[in-house]
């Protein structure tokens, strides 16, 4: 190569990183960035494929592949910054093992459950799936098919598969990974604002005093958020930062206040928080009153396990749990009096003049606050309860709605928000906001989709942890996933996933870009498209919608779920798949295909491939003949014009760096709910929480209940399960960056120096970590980025050679049904000492 | 490959007081270059590498020295292709 390139690439490199850094640029660089002849690169913005933070970042090819990236300057969320994965982000399309053409199990050439993998073209594959969808609703209805999606489907896959799900098959049996991971974030701004997603928006970060983090390792997990975050503590004297975990991590580094805390004592400190705001007059008496009022939250509600669990039995009130009945600011106070300080560093463990100085923070009325939280609260048996005692605490200051003043759920998927949550699926929900067991949300579903009344069904389908118990009694007989990996994220695979997976009455299809855990343990394996190998649409935590073109071609013959989806919609027509009382309502849908009434329906098929933008491929125009991702999305948006969720029009997203809904004549919102700031707050209100019909936020009185699981004498220890920076989940797509998979390339058991001596085991030797459901083995770790306090252990959840899912427990909160992967009782056995 | 090289770029974010042991200590790094800086502690640094690898170890060691509270990654490009990983 020429010195000329090389020298030319390191100028551009220095430049870029000294615009994101807001550093004056050498004056010989000043022009190159702009210069495209001398880069010979096709540069175009995406945003990333990991984490809900949203980065956007440019992406550039050279001869249909993906050669350097950059953090995106012109972006508001990253300012030119790129975490690691993001970093690496073009090599993950090119692993070795990548998936290019389908895969049946087969044995003398025909299907067969117990049958070796073998290539198969895309008309056999759709084939197979289809008898096998005909024979299940045969068997069982439409409740006998399901489908598992993603935080990580692109705007329009998610909002296809619901369709093809909930009115073209009829079932509502269509549930996202989100559900592991963000359904506790839903469950408590629907209970206490009434409408899902955070009011505030990043740019909270930098007009906020004070940051707390419950439960989340943003220094790890977003660190691009992190890095703002870390600029504003030392731009700003006053800033404060702390932060809570069960155990110490990279996050701490930054910690004016550490806060260490036994499991499950987190909703003490919560309790505690509120009543010494109460105690010591600082509750905002105007906006309590105006805006918000008190409900007392229906106790005793189980942890989501089988019916037939004597933990589910001995609940009073599992199948009331999303209940609530009115109480006064008096019954309120008095209900969190117990919660002393005194009770909450006894109960808790972290020292009584953190956790004053920690509620001081809050209580301060000349303090801004931004509190942040991610897994911990979300994968909580408690998780809803844990969302809404935070709100309680910035209603009851009135530190919400208004920049630095923030309460604000992280998400851990590029589209948690804008797929699984605003497209609606989840298997109660419909697009924005709308519920399945809500009649007039059925008929306003079944208007904008042009279907009669009645299609959609009124009892809500199975969600993630129920459709594996369902795969396992059979009730569940066709199952397809596509952008996950269960059989790996799962908890308790080896009693609940897999054995509902290999049960030979069931058929199971994923959809994958890499030979996943569940790819392997599947019937037939899709290979699809990724990135920016499709045109895509994703919306991150603050609400923001972003797009991006497909750049490069999808390798052999994967597809993309959105091709998947739509393609195989052809195999079905309505007289198979609707009841004939149905179809006699729409005499004109008969004898159609799905595919002619759900999609080439007038409206999804109105935007020729002509208005394409120049210079991009599209491969799903090119197979239908039809824009269908605008069609789709266009569709998708009347659900929230109008109602708060509003978006802008299709073009506008593909030049705009994302757009935060809801936009209202072409202005994004950034603050919702507050007058002047939110288009939807009505004049002289100063404050609106418009999600509930009387306008106000509910502040939740709700107890501390034990965790399902704590360690006792046979199993001593707790075990929490999480993330890595370098790895992102399930690890699929990072694995493959063979750099990232030797910088951390085995899951280790995190555990305290002296409980790894007691074992008489040390750094580096391979133990047992043994539950009472399964047991996985991996080294010990005592001198890394994560310092368990006595009694706990952390293992991270990437590696698929080292299943720690085999271990955890299905518990889930009852009203969410999330999974909680943060705490069950576990021993440890040395295998060797190394 | 014997002729590939990455060229990378990092927003190193340090102690403003102990930036110029930063500085010191970053000096002693293979293949690294500094550029600007500002005294709010932001340092820009360029990386030369033969492979990534290099590079993540790099960001490690950087990560590691005491005063660095964040280095964050901006600017990755191969300049001639690898093979794929394994």
């Amino acid at each position: 190569m020429t010195l000329t390139r090389r020298e030319f690439a390191k100028a551009q490199a220095a430049a870029i990183a000294a615009l994101a850094g807001g550093l004056p640029l050498a004056s010989s660089a000043s022009n190159l960035i702009t210069d495209a002849d001398l880069t010979a690169l096709d540069w175009n913005k995406a945003p990333c494929r990991f984490c809900g933070t949203g980065c956007s970042v440019m992406v550039a090819t050279k001869n249909g592949r993906v050669v350097a990236t950059h953090g995106d300057i012109k972006a508001e969320v990253n300012r030119g910054l790129n975490c690691v994965k993001g970093y690496f982000l073009s090599k993950i399309m090119y692993g070795v093992d990548r998936l290019t053409q389908p895969l049946l199990r087969m044995r003398n050439g025909q299907y067969d459950k117990q049958g070796e993998f073998q290539p198969v073209s895309w008309e056999q594959a759709f084939e197979i799936m289809a008898q096998k969808v005909k024979e299940a609703l045969r068997a069982n209805g439409p409740e006998a098919v399901g489908m598992f999606g993603s935080g990580q489907w692109t705007v329009w896959e998610g909002y296809a598969a619901n369709k093809l799900m909930k009115a073209g098959l009829r079932s509502n049996n269509i549930d996202p990974n989100a559900r592991h991971c963000m359904a506790s974030a839903v469950m408590g701004f629907m209970r206490t604002f009434g409408m899902d997603e955070p009011m505030g928006c990043y740019d909270d970060i930098e007009a906020t005093d004070t940051f707390v983090l419950w439960g989340s390792n943003m220094a790890e997990m977003h660190p691009i958020l992190w890095s703002r975050v870390t600029d504003r503590r030392l731009s700003q004297p006053q800033v404060k930062v702390a932060v809570l975990s069960t155990f110490e991590h990279r996050s701490f580094d930054l910690a004016d206040i550490p806060l260490v805390f036994k499991p499950q004592t987190d909703l003490i400190i919560l309790n505690y928080i509120a009543n010494h705001i109460i105690q010591s007059g600082a509750v905002n008496q105007d906006f309590v009153a105006r805006h918000t009022r008190f409900a007392k939250g229906t106790d005793d509600i189980g942890y989501g396990l089988r019916p037939t669990d004597p933990l589910e039995q001995k609940a009073k009130n599992a199948a009331s749990a999303n209940t609530w009945t009115d109480i006064s600011f008096e019954q309120f106070a008095a209900f969190v009096k117990p919660y002393s300080l005194e009770r909450a560093a006894a109960e808790s463990g972290v020292p009584a003049e953190r956790l004053k100085a920690l509620a001081e923070l809050y209580a301060d009325p000349k303090r801004k606050v931004m509190s942040f939280w991610t897994m911990g609260f979300n994968q909580h048996t408690r998780g809803v309860w844990a969302n809404n005692l935070i709100y309680n605490i910035h209603l009851l200051t009135g530190k919400i709605s208004e920049p630095g003043n923030s309460p604000f759920s992280l998400t851990g998927q590029p589209s948690a928000c804008g797929t699984a949550r605003e497209v609606g699926t989840f298997s109660h929900r419909l697009p924005a906001d709308l519920l399945v067991a809500n009649p007039k949300h059925r008929a306003t579903a079944e208007k904008i989709w042009q279907l009669p009344a009645g299609t959609i069904q009124e009892k809500p389908g199975f969600h993630a942890v129920e459709q594996s118990r369902k795969l396992k009694d059979g009730v569940l007989r066709f199952y397809w996933t596509q952008a996950s990996n269960n059989m790996q994220a799962g908890p308790n695979i080896m009693q609940e996933v897999l054995p509902g997976w290999r049960n030979p009455e069931c058929f199971v299809v994923v959809s994958d870009v890499y030979p996943t855990v569940s790819a392997q343990a599947a019937d037939l394996i899709l290979p699809s498209a990724m990135w920016v190998e499709k045109e895509g649409a994703y919306g991150n935590a603050e609400r923001r919608t972003q797009f991006w073109h497909q750049l490069v071609q999808a390798p052999g013959e994967a597809r993309s779920d959105l091709w998947q989806l739509v393609e195989f919609s052809k195999r079905f027509s309505t007289d198979e798949v609707w009841p004939a009382e149905l179809l006699a309502k729409a005499p004109q849908y008969k004898g159609k295909t799905l595919y002619q009434v759900l999609f080439a329906n007038g409206q999804v098929d109105r935007f020729p491939a002509s208005e394409l933008a120049a210079g991009y491929a599209n491969d799903e125009a090119k197979a239908f003949g039809f824009y269908l991702q605008k069609g789709l999305f266009e569709e998708y948006a009347q659900f929230g014009r109008g109602h708060g969720h509003d978006l802008a029009p299709f073009d506008t997203y593909h030049a705009e760096r994302g757009l935060r809904w809801p936009v209202v004549d072409g202005q994004e919102t950034r603050w919702r709910y507050r007058e002047g700031l939110d288009p939807y707050v009505e004049k002289g209100s100063g404050v609106q929480f418009y999600g509930h019909p009387d306008n106000k936020a509910i502040i939740f009185a709700l107890p501390y209940e034990p965790p399902a699981e704590a360690p006792d004498k046979d199993f001593p220890f707790w075990l929490s399960t999480g993330r890595v920076l370098e790895h992102w989940h399930t690890g699929s797509m990072t694995q493959r960056v063979d750099e990232l998979y030797r910088a951390v390339p085995d899951a280790l058991v995190y555990m305290h120096p002296d409980d790894a001596r007691d074992l008489k085991a040390r750094r580096g030797s391979e133990v047992k970590v043994i539950s009472r459901r399964g047991e996985m083995r991996a080294r010990i770790e005592t001198r890394g980025r994560n310092k368990p306090p006595r009694g706990l252990v952390f293992v991270p959840f990437f590696d698929a050679n080292k299943l720690i899912n085999k271990v955890t427990l299905d518990a889930t909160d009852p009203i969410s049904k999330q999974t909680d992967y943060k705490k069950c009782a576990v021993r440890i056995e040395l295998v060797s000492l190394a | 490959m014997d002729d590939a090289l990455h060229i990378a770029s990092l927003l190193v974010h340090a102690r403003p007081e102990l930036l110029a042991a930063v500085k010191a200590n970053l000096r002693l790094l293979p293949g690294l270059e500094l550029h600007q800086e500002s005294p709010q502690g932001k340092l820009v640094v360029v990386l030369e590498a033969e492979h990534e690898q290099q590079i993540l170890q790099r960001l490690e060691q950087i990560g590691g020295l005491p005063g660095v509270l964040n280095a964050a990654l901006v600017y990755h490009e191969l300049l001639s292709p690898e093979g794929d990983c394994p």
